[in-house]
Order: C-alpha cells, then structure tokens, then sequence
C-alpha cells in the first residue's frame, strides 16, 4: 500500500531551511587561495551566511562602546578609580581596529572596489574609510614616540565614531535606492514604520531608538542613587534632554507620516487614531514628563513625575509581539479572568475578617484593623509569606492552615488560565499558518513569494526548521488525503473494499461520539421526543457494547 | 396584583426580559461593594472616630435596603409556582433555604441582633457585615464554575490533597522529634508543628526558623515539597478550569448548530444566544468564530 507517491517525493526534494533562510550552508571552496578564501568568510557582502554581517556589527559596539568609555573619562571621579581599567579598554580596542586595519589592506586587493586598480593597497589606503580608520588608531602608536598634550589625544579618539559611516553609508545609499521618487513624507514614513521601503536604514533608527530608552532608563535608575547622582548630576541632565529630544522627533515623525500607513488615512483623524494606539501614546507619555516639569514648575511640584520617565521602557515594547499576544490573550479571557478574580476577593475579605476576629485580642498591634489583616491576608494567599504578621492563637493558626492551602489553589487560577489561553492562541496561530501553508501548497511548488510569507510568519511565530518541516508533512499528507477522500457515496458502493472501509470509518465516528457524551444525558435526550425509535436506540447500544 | 409579583420576580432573578433587572443587579452590586468598604475603612480607629455618625446612617440605611430587598424576593417568590404545582410557599421556601437566601438572611441579621442585644461583640458583628460580599456571588457564576471545575476534577484534587495531608504530616512530626526539645514553644505538640509545616508547604513566613541539622535538612525538604505542592494545585486547577470552559464553549456550540440547523436565526433565538452567551463567558470575538464554524457547517451539509 505504501508507495512513494507525488507527495512524498515532493517532500524529499524540499529544503525548508532554505525556505526559511536560516543557518544557511556557506558554500566556500576550502582549496581558495588564503587571500581569497578569509576575504569570502569575513568581507564578501555579497555571500550570505559569512561573518561580513556580524564583523559590522560587533565593530559597531566596540565603537559606541569607546564613545562611553571617552565621555565617562572627562568625569575625574569617575575616571581616577578605574584608570587601569580604562586604559585596558582602551588598548583592547586600538588592537582590534588595528587587526581590523591590517586585515583590510591585506585583503584590498581581493576587494570590488580596489581590484581594478593598478596598485589595490594604495587605492585602500588612499580611500576616505580607511583614512578614517587610520586616523582612529593612529594617535596611540604616535604617542608612544612623541609626547602628544592629552586632550589633543581624545579629540582624536572621537574621530573613532566616524567609523560607523562604514555601517550607515552604504544603509542610506540603499536607502535612497529604495525611496526614489518618493515624497518626503513617504521617506520619513519608511523612516519610522516597518514597511518594504525601509531597508537596513530603518532597522538601524530602531537601534538607535532602542539604545537612547535603554540609556535613559538606566540613567534614571542610577540618578536615584545619591553618591551617583552627585557626582554625575550634569551628564544626567544632558543626557535626560537629549533623550528627551530625541524621542520627540521621533515621536513629532510619527505623527507626521502615519497618514501613509494603510489604516490612518486621514490628515486629521487618521493622526489622532495614530495618537489613541497604545504604542504611540506610550511614546507620548515616555516625552510627556519632561515638558510638563518645564512649563508647569513654577505652579506645582512635579518632581515626582519623573519617576515616570521609567514608562520608556515600554518603548522596547514596540518590536516584540509578545505583548500584543498578551494583551490579546487577557482580552480575549477577559471575562473568565474576572470571575477568577472575583472568587480570589472573596477569599481575600473571608481570611482577612477571620484574621481580624481571631488575632485581634491576642496582637492588636499586628492585626490592628482589617485593612492591616487584608494586607496579611494577601502576602498569605499568595504564597509571599514575609512573615511580619503571623497568627498566634491556635484558632487562627488552624484557620491559616485550611486558607493557606485553599489559597495555593484559587490564587493560582489566574496563572492557569493565562497560561491555558496563551498555549491555545499558539495552537490557533499555527492552524492558521497551516490554512496558508494548505493554500501554499496546493499547486505543488513554492514560490519565492509564497516563500516570503511562510518566512515572515515563521519568524513571527518563533518555529523553528523542526516545526515548520513537520506542519508541512502535516499540509502534505492531509492534502493527500483530501484528494482521496471525499469520493460522493455512489462511487463509495462501487467498490466494495472502499464501501467496507467508509462504513469502518462511520462506525468509529458513533463510537467516538459514545466515549465522550455523556450516557445518561444521551438517552434522556433520545427519549424525550422521541427523538430516536427504539431500534435505533438498541442500534446505538449495540455500537457501544452495551446491548 | 399577580402580575407584579411575576414582574417583581423576574427582575429581581436577574432575567434579560426586562432591561431594569440589569441596574438593580448594579445597584445591589454597589450598595454592597460600598458597604464593604466601609466595614472595612470602619475598623480603622482614626477612620471611625472622624465619620462614625457617617458610617452610622450608612449602615442603618443599607440595612433598610438590603431589608427591603430580602421581604421583595420573599414575596414575589410566591409567584414561581402555580398553586397546582406547590402554592407560594413552596418557591419562598425554595429561597429562604437556598445558600443565596441564607446569605441574604444572615447580611442583614446583625444589624437587628445589634438592635436586641446591645452588648454583643462589635467585632463579630464586623466580620458578619462583611458577609455581605457574598451576595454578589448570586450574579456572578464564577463560584459555581469554581465548584463545577473542582468536582469534575475531584479524583485529582483527591490525591493532591493526599498527598499534601502525608507532606504535611510526615515533615510535621519529623520535626516534632528533630526540634521538639530544642524548640518546645513552637514544636511542642505535633498540632503546633503542623501549623509550621503547613504554612512553610504554603507560603514560608520564616518566623520560626529549625535550630538542629536534623531540623534543617527537614525544613529544606519542606520547603522543596511545597514547590512541588503548589506546581501540582496549579496544574490541576489549570485543566479543571480550562476543562471547564471547553465544555461551556461545546455546549453553546451545540446549541449554535440546532440554532444553525433550519437556516435562519429568529428573534427568540438570538435573544436565547445572548443570555447563554453572558451565562457562559463568552466574548464576542469567540461567539464570531463559532457563528463562523456553525454557518460553514450547515452550508456544507446542505452542499
């Protein structure tokens, strides 16, 4: 029976991780020339899967990291402590751009834009990237021979930050590639909103957003602490109103090009619809703090609302859909959540008023009124148990035991159905991926389009090679059998062996229906109304065993 | 005279029939909600000493309420049933016996008590008035659900709780032997020591701390089980309750499809789908999927 059929074939011959663009195989041929084959791993942009991405990439944190470590220098007390470790730092990082140096001129012969040249390694060096990259590392061989006056030094050590342009330069060329022929208002939309116009341009503003929350937050939370904020009290100023401006450019282009996101047309209503949606209100609330202390100081003290300037961190929000499936998932339950709640409130207010009636005479400065025994109740049910209230009377302490347990499981209700609702939202995500995938296949072939949206949805959904390949067998073998099965019931009696096979089928179909009705409810429905004659009645006994 | 009293019932059960059943379930629901909260901001001395004459008048007026709503239900209760099947007295005294009735009995009974014995304790009066709260419990099925979950589920919840009872006991009296002398206040009797077992197993207020190594290789034991206890209540409870709501969400299908069935949707039975809808828990977004599901259904068996 089991012969390979078009199907299984089909199934050989696919390549999912291609399809998903993962862990690609890097086809590099070992027998390359030395020279050529370490210019394909590390600087070829044009093989995926090499180290060229991620060479860029850790460049790139070194050298925001040396802006850090140049700024934190000019603050003495910060600097004199760790001298040692700046210096190391700084070493560290003159080695790896040397290396990267060196690399690159020994490679500039194997490079596009240098082949050509008559001398490669002259037209390297004679480029401004590499004049930049010179300049960076330069100044600290030099001093070594001549004595350089230290400021001097560190001017020069911020040119280091201009070797990002190695990133962004070739990211707004593209870029531009991609916005030809656009208004500004559709170039500052692909800009700030994930769209096909965006490019490597838009991922890099989303860095650049996510460093300067991530910065600020962290700024806040060690303003808090007095030595720090001392010491540091300036920088955290600056830092706070070039945070501030930042995010309201950002938040100002945002509302200037929603009007080009599908869904908020409109120059008005289109805007304020923008304004309501959660995240760009949170972006409002993450710059809100900082204007009202300044218009409204003189009237009231605000200081308290910087505190609020921690709500940025809900900025980081915006890339990850796993608050939008939470969101969704305590809407969606939302009524069954209340109910959990509900009976948790009632728990609460029955172990808070027996604590109350029980405790108060024994310690009527712990239980003194029943907010105090609310507030013990709750650290109790829910398991916290810091213990700077406990019952003393043996009435109470029984009454503690029964409700302490009770609490362990109504207090866990909620994280129940959390986590019940959440696991059924995957599973209905991925049936929808497999309608797709159903659609998908249905030709037979996938193509690159069709590619994309399996890539788009598997990356959204975090499956893995594994998991896709296995939802696909799914689609596969289903789609085989849908081919095969709904034959019309005259084409079934044709052949006897299929007829005796549907029949099989049917009868499990009223044996599954047996196992999980429930029987007695079963025939209290089938007598009343006599909604099946007894024969039929003794027909479904029969099918069940129970004759 | 009948009528009204038909009338009278049905609103007060909470029946969609009649769009005012819906504000007097709100207005039961805040009279109560105010009336905790006040219990509860009445036990603060600084609190009662500043508004007592308020929370006065508030608790004699909501007695009145909470009065006049009991003798209402009573009254109107007598038009449940037909003389043929029982007379009046029949459905009050379904009512007055049922949990719901006691609960309303004994939300306004202190007050009266309060009236005729002066010198009770002011605090059991307190926790009886907080009762109160468990009137809402009659528009919210959460605790039914609750019960319905737990029930179905008892064989599971029966050996949880098994084991539970031999942690407890087992670490208990180990502890008994291991601290009993060193520590005879809190490890005396093996009541007292399980009283440590239960709440280190529960919630671990860490006031009593073991002295000996015995004691506390026992209470690291303890401490591991109660983990373990806690990740089996919330396991089961978790299924019970999901197992819960996928039986609403069958049974309400099911009713959809009959719906479905003939091919159109009359009035009646929309209204029908909506107070099952409301009884069940459902959100419009889940009925939409099940529309959805039934009407692909039906066009299919058709087609």
């Amino acid at each position: 029976m089991q012969t390979p059929t078009k199907q299984d074939k089909f199934l050989e011959d696919l390549d999912v991780k291609a399809i998903l663009g993962q862990d690609q195989e890097v086809h590099i041929d070992r027998n390359l020339p030395m020279r050529k084959w370490l210019y394909s791993w590390l600087l070829d942009p044009h093989i995926p899967g090499n180290f060229q991405k991620d060479l860029d990439k850790w460049i790139s944190y070194l050298i925001i990291g040396n802006l850090f470590s140049l700024m934190f220098e000019h603050v003495p007390a910060v600097y004199e402590p760790y001298k040692t470790w700046f210096e190391c730092f700084d070493i560290f990082s003159v080695a790896v751009f040397t290396i990267e140096y060196v690399l690159r001129f020994y490679l500039a012969p194997e490079d596009e834009e240098f082949k050509t040249r008559k001398n490669a390694r002259l037209g390297f060096v004679t480029s401004p990237f590499a004049i930049i990259d010179f300049l960076a590392v330069a100044p600290f061989y030099l001093q070594a021979f001549i004595p350089i006056d230290l400021r001097i030094l560190r001017l020069l050590r911020l040119l280091r930050i201009m070797k990002l342009f190695r990133v962004l330069i070739p990211a707004i060329a593209e870029f531009k590639e991609l916005n030809k022929g656009r208004t500004f208002r559709q170039k500052v939309h692909a800009l700030v909103f994930p769209s096909n116009h965006g490019g490597t341009m838009q991922h890099i503003f989303e860095v650049f957003i996510g460093v300067w929350v991530i910065l600020s937050v962290m700024a806040v939370i060690l303003e808090s602490v007095k030595s720090i904020n001392y010491i540091l009290h300036l920088q955290f100023v600056i830092l706070d109103a070039v945070a501030v401006a930042i995010f309201t450019v950002e938040y100002c282009m945002r509302i200037y090009s929603c009007v080009e996101e599908p869904g908020y047309k409109g120059a008005f209503l289109g805007r304020l619809r923008q304004a309501k949606n959660p995240s760009t209100f949170i972006d409002f609330l993450a710059i809100l703090p900082f204007f009202l202390e300044v218009f409204l100081h003189h009237l009231i003290d605000l200081r308290f609302l910087r505190v609020f300037r921690l709500a940025r961190l809900l900025k980081l929000t915006r890339g990850s859909d796993a608050t939008a499936v939470l969101v969704k998932v305590v809407v969606r339950e939302w009524p069954v959540m209340g109910a959990a709640t509900f009976i948790m409130m009632l728990l609460l207010v029955l172990t808070a008023s027996l604590g109350y009636l029980f405790e108060y005479d024994a310690q009527p400065e712990k239980f003194e009124n029943i907010p105090t025994s609310i507030y013990w109740a709750v650290i109790t049910l829910a398991s916290v148990g810091y213990g700077d209230i406990s019952p003393v009377t043996p009435m109470g302490r029984a009454m503690t035991s029964v409700l302490a347990l009770l609490g362990i499981g109504i207090f866990a209700i909620p994280a129940a159905l959390l986590a019940s609702a959440f696991s059924d939202e995957l599973v209905k995500e991925r049936d929808q991926l497999k309608a797709n995938l159903f659609a998908i296949l249905k030709d037979g072939h996938i193509s690159e389009a069709e590619a994309a949206i399996i890539r788009a949805e598997a990356k959204r959904l975090h499956l893995t090679v594994e998991e896709v390949n296995k939802l696909i067998e799914v689609v596969v073998k289903e789609h085989e059998l849908e081919e095969r099965n709904p034959l019309p019931i005259h084409k079934i009696a044709e052949n006897p062996a299929l007829a005796v096979e549907h029949y099989k089928a049917l009868l499990g179909q009223i044996r599954q229906l047996g196992v999980q009705t429930n029987e007695a409810q079963f025939e209290a429905a089938a007598q009343q109304g006599a909604r099946l004659s007894s024969n039929e009645l003794d027909l479904w006994h029969k099918i069940q065993g129970k004759a | 005279m009948t009528g009204i009293k038909h009338t009278l019932m049905e609103i007060l059960d909470g029946s969609p029939k009649h769009a005012i059943s819906r504000y007097v379930e709100w207005l039961i629901t805040i009279v109560v909600l105010v009336n905790c909260t006040a219990v509860i901001l009445d036990s603060v001395p600084e609190v009662h000493a500043e508004f007592k004459d308020f929370f006065h008048e508030l608790e004699f007026w909501s007695v009145m309420f909470f009065t006049a709503e009991y003798i209402l239900r009573v009254w109107s209760l007598g038009a449940r049933y037909t003389p043929q099947e029982g007379g009046a007295w029949r459905g009050r005294k379904g009512y007055i016996f049922s949990p719901f009735g006691l609960i309303d009995f004994f939300a306004t009974m202190p007050h009266y008590l309060h009236m005729f014995f002066p010198y009770l304790d002011l605090r059991i009066l307190r926790v009886l008035r907080l009762l109160r709260i468990l009137k809402l419990s009659k528009y919210n099925t959460a605790l039914q659900d609750l019960f319905h979950a737990v029930y179905s589920e008892r064989q599971a919840f029966g050996s949880a709780v098994f084991l539970l009872t031999i942690a407890t006991i087992v670490s208990a009296s180990l502890m008994h032997f291991a601290e009993g002398h060193q520590q005879p206040e809190f490890f005396g009797t093996i009541p007292h020591s399980i009283y440590w077992a239960i709440v280190t197993i529960t919630s671990g207020y860490g006031n009593v701390e073991p002295m000996t190594k015995a004691g506390e290789a026992i209470a690291l034991i303890t401490g591991f089980l109660g983990v373990c206890m806690a990740a089996i209540m919330t396991g089961i409870v978790a299924s019970a309750f999901s197992n819960q709501v996928a039986r609403k969400k069958a049974a309400f299908e099911a009713q959809l499809r009959e719906v479905f069935s003939d091919g159109n949707m009359s009035d009646d039975e929309q209204a029908t789908l909506k107070r099952l809808q409301a009884h069940y828990r459902l959100t419009d977004e889940q009925v939409d999927a099940m529309l959805q599901r039934a009407k692909n259904k039906s066009s299919s068996n058709i087609g």
